[in-house]
């Protein structure tokens, strides 16, 4: 009660001394017993705090910020650089690795960090089999720890998982070691708040459906934070958080939708970071064999009609339009960061944007135009008809689904669109009553998890439609078994270019996440990957500590908001008005005539 | 029948006797409801949104509102030839708002036909069975939907069964029959205790002939003015479905133009053209229906009038 009144008057002190004009430099704030406080906004809750059951953004964010994994993703491209490790050697055949750590890292508790923390993360991400980390080891892994600052990673197959690198983050065994024989329930269960992390920052106190706060690492290892807190405000409605940015009650917001762009690209003190996201909208066919329903449009096995759709689908038009152009036109099943996996297709291949070739193609093929101008399928006879479902709650894809019926319409295809929430498309996914649908997908840096969702052997399990080509298995397999990234890059491509050609799924667009943040209050971030990374961590937590309030902070009051007119608000606001005294009288009448 | 005086014209059957005194009725409530100012200017209205829903084909091309083909150049402020602006499709909002009547009248007009029907009948059967066991059970049931929330109910009905027009029509209807089914109730509680219905039954009329000829005829009134202010319910329902995002995404309503506009930052961003048209005619239906219903009211019920 009395810690969280004192916060209370703390934050209101921060933002009355922002609202008044005052500058928030560092030293002032140093000198003052006030913390200073970096402000993030986010549109999802945290969900899970444990780093052994992350589901939402924000549980993703929290865990970066706090956890250090055994390297770190580098600042630019994403490779493995040190940090807890700082080398690991392969024995000739890469079935034995020793990985030397540094030896004055403490956890924020005071206890020292020792490579057996890390043998106990990954064995118990191997015990409890925790699929979210589990893929990074082979079924003989094991692990040895001769001294405090080396671990010996064996495996009796060669393997180059501790250079991907494995995207864990390494927990306490003398906080978790109690778990570790438990079940995994109860592992998944543990909230650990406040943490024990390596990080720049642990999360203290967390208020679900509020907000969540982090205070600073007195024991990191790195260089000091500059800020002594951070604390994330939950923001469910993106409009709120839009205003809220703008006046100045929070310094920085993160996954906003990219329709709000207009809005915040006008506001002079706010600048908008559109970062490559780490996800893409995705249009997969059926192609049968999943689910008790399954009764896939036998034309869409006919690589000429995928093609033919693929042709007629104006991709730009998509991203104008559904994200108002902060994305860029999908081609090939990885996104273009990190740069090392993605497959520029070459010109000449590209299937370019065409509805006028698209016909003649459908039309060589013998797929006539019947009954309202929808093509017929010359071998069976039925209509070219797509039952298409789309996930609503994915960013941008009703919009597209909504232009492609049109873009279709074009080529004689007709759409029957869908639009439901996310438990309905798996269920529509686990049926297989449907043709095509439009949902979105994520990976990790390493393309071996996107590129196993095309290969055959993932049916009924991450594949969308159960598409099946043994050359695409093959070279899968191939690339699966190469350590060397320079020799496994145009195996890689390869994959990538089948995949491309044969349309067994469309990428339509890698969108932009857009964050953004007030230049006049916080300054100084480190974005990962690159210039257009992401501000809020996702992949790194250097930019936690590189971030400072702005020099000069000054008028934080700037409510100059560019909504709509005072007499725009004045006709809704008599409408709704309206709207009530009506219903109350209604309802009174209605009492009466009972009465 | 044996007035000996009217037996030299041709004698009326009783059917014709029976028309010619609704046409008399019809006439008569015509004449009240045309001094009344507040129904005029309702009906007036009511008509215009409802004949602009039936030839909206005609006035809106679908190529204007298909998002791959719109011509318009998207998110704009009023310009030439888009009066209302543009949606982020660059379709005009003004056609959105014209498209958008049909679907908003269809469902409003379309889930008051499937209330008041389950109203009706339920309201007639317990009002004419009234004391019984039947009366009871029925009147539980219709407690229980007065009772529950209805936007809760409507909210997990539409996520159960899915998005479609037909399907919110259904959940509307189930949802707002239990207000009429009261009122209905009670007026077959009063009619059915009238001499006419006690001589019927005399006479040997079967319940079923006594419901028919005598009780919904004299409920009709009460069903009708009811009716109609349960359109105006009914379109504010659908449309606080679709802003929830739990209307049909690919029909065209009021509602769902208003939940793109929200969708796509419109309160932020000041499209202001965009929100507010739909909202306007959205306010100008029910309002219209409205009076128009509490006018019936006025003149079907002796009570009201002035």
């Amino acid at each position: 009660m009395q810690r969280n009144a004192r916060r209370l008057i703390a934050a209101s002190a921060a933002v009355l001394i922002a609202t008044l004009g005052l500058p928030l430099a560092t030293t002032s704030a140093e000198e003052s017993s006030a913390p200073s406080v970096l402000r993030v906004g986010v549109p999802n809750d945290l969900t899970s705090a444990n780093p052994m059951s992350l589901r939402s953004g924000s549980d993703w964010n929290v865990a970066t910020i706090q956890y250090d994994m055994m390297w770190m993703f580098g600042n630019d491209d994403l490779s493995a650089q040190p940090g807890l490790a700082e080398s690991c050697d392969p024995n000739e055949d890469k079935t034995e690795w020793t990985c030397t750590f540094r030896d004055d890292v403490l956890w924020s508790d005071g206890e020292p960090f020792t490579s057996q923390d890390v043998a106990f993360t990954f064995q118990l991400i191997i015990d409890q089999g925790i699929s979210t980390y589990s893929g990074y080891f082979t079924p003989t892994t094991t692990f040895e720890t001769p001294d405090d600052t080396t671990l010996i990673w064996k495996s009796e197959t060669p393997t180059n998982a501790p250079l991907v690198p494995p995207w864990i983050y390494i927990i306490p065994e003398h906080v978790w070691g109690q778990y570790a024989d438990g079940e995994k329930v109860e592992l998944k269960g543990v909230e650990n708040i406040p943490s024990v992390t390596t990080g720049p920052f642990t999360l203290t106190e967390v208020n679900r459906g509020q907000n969540w706060t982090l205070e600073k690492n007195p024991n990191y290892w790195g260089d000091e934070p500059n800020f002594d807190e951070i604390r994330f405000q939950l923001y469910t409605n993106q409009d709120a958080m839009a205003q809220a940015l703008k006046n100045g009650e929070i310094d920085v917001a993160t996954y906003f939708e990219t329709s709000l762009l207009p809005s915040l690209e006008s506001d002079p003190d706010i600048t908008v970071q559109r970062n490559v996201s780490d996800w893409w909208l995705n249009l997969a066919f059926n192609f049968g064999g999943q689910g008790p329903n399954s009764d896939p449009l036998p034309a869409l096995q006919d690589k000429t009609v995928r093609t033919a759709i693929a042709m007629a689908i104006d991709k730009q038009g998509i991203v104008d339009k559904a994200y108002n152009g902060a994305a860029t036109p999908g081609t090939s099943l990885i996104r273009e960061v990190p740069a090392q996996w993605h497959y520029d297709v070459p010109e000449e291949d590209l299937i370019p944007f065409d509805p006028d070739a698209a016909n003649a193609m459908l039309d060589d093929a013998g797929y006539k135009r019947g009954d309202g101008g929808v093509r017929v399928d010359p071998a069976t006879g039925d209509p070219l008809v797509i039952r298409m479902p789309i996930s609503q709650e994915t960013g941008g894809a009703l919009t597209a689904g909504q232009l492609i019926v049109g873009y279709l319409d074009e080529i004689g295809v007709e759409v029957k669109i869908f639009p439901v929430n996310e438990g309905k498309m798996y269920s529509y996914w686990n049926q297989g009553d449907w043709d095509a649908y439009i949902w979105y997908w994520t990976g990790e840096p390493d393309p071996d998890y996107q590129l196993s969702t095309l290969d055959s052997k993932q049916c009924g399990n991450l594949s969308d439609g159960c598409w099946s080509n043994p050359q695409y298995d093959a070279l899968f397999a191939q690339q699966e078994k190469i350590v060397d990234p320079e020799e496994r890059q145009p195996v890689v491509y390869d994959a990538l270019a089948l995949s491309y050609e044969e349309v067994p799924s469309i990428a339509l667009a890698y969108p932009n996440n857009v964050e953004a943040y007030r230049n006049d209050l916080v300054t100084n971030f480190t974005p990962v990957p690159g210039d257009n990374g992401y501000l809020i961590p996702n992949y790194n937590n250097i930019g936690m500590v590189t971030v400072q309030p702005a020099s000069g902070a000054d008028s934080a009051a700037n409510s100059s908001s560019t909504g709509m007119p005072a007499w725009a608000w004045g006709a809704i606001g008599a409408a709704i008005v309206l709207g009530v005294v009506l219903v109350a009288r209604r309802g009174r009448r209605a009492d009466d005539d009972e009465g | 029948m044996t007035d000996t005086a009217v037996a030299k014209q041709p004698v009326p059957t009783a059917r014709q006797l029976v028309w010619r005194r609704r046409r008399q009725a019809v006439a008569r409530n015509w004449l009240l409801y045309r001094h009344n100012r507040q129904g005029i200017v309702g009906l007036g209205v009511m008509v215009f949104f409802i004949v602009l829903a039936l030839v909206s084909p005609l006035l809106v091309s679908p190529a204007d509102i298909e998002p791959a083909t719109a011509q318009g150049i998207p998110n704009s402020p009023p310009y030439s030839g888009y009066p209302l602006g543009t949606d982020n499709f660059g379709r005009s909002v003004l056609d959105l708002v014209i498209v958008g009547s049909r679907i908003s009248l269809l469902v409003g007009i379309t889930a008051t036909l499937v209330a008041v029907f389950l109203g009706a009948t339920i309201g007639v059967i317990s009002g004419y069975y009234g004391g019984t066991r039947l009366d009871t059970g029925l009147n539980a049931v219709t407690n229980w939907f007065l009772v529950i929330p209805w936007l809760v109910l409507a909210i997990v009905l539409s996520a159960i069964l899915g998005a479609s027009v037909w399907i919110i029509i259904v959940v509307i209807g189930v949802t707002s029959w239990a207000q009429p089914a009261r009122l209905i109730r009670a007026q077959a509680l009063s009619v059915r205790e009238r001499p006419y219905v006690e001589r019927a039954r005399v006479l040997g009329c079967s319940d079923r002939t006594i419901v028919a000829r005598h009780i919904l005829p004299n409920v009709a009134p009460v069903i009708f003015a009811n009716a109609i202010l349960t359109v105006a319910v009914a379109i504010l329902t659908e449309t606080t479905l679709s802003i929830l995002g739990l209307g049909d995404a690919t029909a065209i309503s009021w509602g769902v133009v208003i939940e793109q506009a929200f969708s796509a930052g419109a309160m932020t961003n000041g499209y202001w053209w965009w929100l507010v048209p739909p909202g306007v005619a959205i306010v100008c239906v029910t309002l219209a229906f409205t009076m128009c219903g509490y006018a019936l009211d006025e003149v079907l019920n002796p009570k009201l009038r002035r």
